[in-house]
């Protein structure tokens, strides 16, 4: 153990050069050996062959910090996960197979360490509970208490998977936010520019039943609140307005539907907003009543007419809000 | 509690961890103290956190020193 307490003890000439070159040999390695020197100085370096580390003393000698890894290898092909430890701080991961990468404790990783990976358009890995698909590069960095991605030169990251992956990626706030909405087995993409748990912006489409779903991610004093999932198209090809077979009155996933009806329907007030909009056919042989539910001003386009409104055998109408509390009806068939 | 009404929250005042030395100059341990007044001409609140072993560190020049080494470089100054 090439290790020296620096100081030359009096003695005899061959001691003395003897001591000399024990100094010099600990200087030379790096005082390296299964545990840190003695006597330590400020800045002074030590090759840690337990944990495969170089580490330094800081200027006022206090605490001892990593400086680097002591292997050669910087550039790494895995094809499975291997947990990465202190050795394998400021080392390139090649992933070349799917895979769930797993970390040391981050207080045994200390402030400072951080890895990078290279994920090719063939593979997906997942790190940190979510899944990343390829081509990405990025990086994990750990601050002694935490680990968080760091998408290479702010790119933005995209990551995909069913909604299990999400929730298991520290995002936990899903499925809060989907109100009212399953939450199990939708697919998903995650949009986020931005570092970590500073995103600089966040946006998560999800597909679920025929329908696409947003949402987006605002940041205030308290950190990172998504919002609502708003449904915002129906992605069924060949279906651009895609039938319900609501009876009765119409509910909130309605909206962007055609409600197939065979009997009247009633238009409730505070369930859609500003934009929404839904169609009515009468599938019957027989007039059927699209009626106002109470608080909703149900208006007759082009008319000063408002109300309960009749349509008549085969015919469709058209219902556009202009707030939660006002409609307006238009289509053949309608009086 | 109603919107806009602010809750108080009690905030525990900050402690502060400083590194002591004796009348020597030399590390004994590391003090946690319950303000900035309680600091001494001994306290090095730069140095929040030591891993030395006590009575073996001096402080020179902003830095630890083993005392041993620094003895004997002021010996051997001394006699030269």
């Amino acid at each position: 153990m090439p290790q020296h307490d620096y100081v030359i003890d009096n003695a005899g000439g061959a001691a003395v050069r003897a001591d000399l070159n024990a100094a010099l040999l600990a200087i030379a390695t790096a005082n390296s050996g299964t545990a840190a020197p003695a006597a330590l100085f400020p800045h002074m370096r030590y090759a840690d062959t337990t944990a495969g580390v170089v580490r330094r003393r800081n200027a006022a000698n206090s605490a001892w910090i990593d400086v680097e890894s002591t292997d050669n290898d910087g550039y790494i092909f895995r094809a499975s996960n291997i947990m990465l430890l202190r050795a394998d701080r400021d080392k390139t991961i090649h992933a070349t197979a799917t895979f769930a990468q797993t970390f040391d404790a981050p207080a045994t990783l200390g402030n400072g360490w951080w890895v990078r990976f290279i994920v090719p358009h063939t593979v997906a890995i997942t790190v940190l509970g979510t899944l990343v698909r390829g081509p990405a590069e990025f990086t994990v960095h750990c601050d002694g208490g935490s680990m968080r991605f760091v998408p290479a030169d702010r790119a933005p990251m995209v990551t995909s998977g069913s909604m299990d992956d999400l929730t298991q990626s520290g995002l936990r706030d899903v499925s809060d936010a989907v109100t009212g909405k399953p939450v199990a087995n939708w697919s998903h993409v995650l949009i986020q520019t931005g570092h970590s748990d500073l995103w600089a912006a966040q946006w998560n489409l999800a597909y679920h039943t025929d329908l696409l779903h947003f949402r987006r991610a605002i940041h205030d004093a308290t950190g990172r609140v998504w919002q609502p999932w708003v449904e915002v198209a129906t992605y069924a090809p060949g279906r651009i307005i895609p039938s319900s077979a609501t009876a009765g009155t119409a509910q909130a996933a309605d909206r962007g539907r055609c409600i197939v009806a065979t009997a009247g329907v009633t238009i409730p007030s505070g369930v859609y907003v500003d934009g929404d909009s839904l169609a009515v056919y009468n599938n019957s042989a027989a007039s059927i009543a699209v009626m106002q539910g109470a608080g909703l001003t149900l208006r007759l386009a082009g008319t000063a007419s408002t109300g309960n409104r009749a349509l008549a055998q085969r015919g469709m109408a058209t219902l556009w809000f202009r707030s939660p509390t006002e409609a307006i009806i238009t289509g053949a068939g309608l009086t | 509690m109603k919107l806009g009404q602010v809750e108080s929250i009690d905030v525990p005042p900050a402690r502060i961890r400083a590194a002591l030395l004796d009348d020597r100059g030399v590390f004994v341990r590391v003090d946690e103290l319950e303000s900035a007044e309680q600091l001494t001409q001994r306290h090095l609140p730069d140095v929040p956190e030591c891993d030395l072993p006590p009575n073996e560190y001096i402080w020179i020049d902003g830095a630890f020193w083993p005392l041993e080494w620094a003895q004997r470089i002021g010996a051997d100054h001394a006699a030269t």
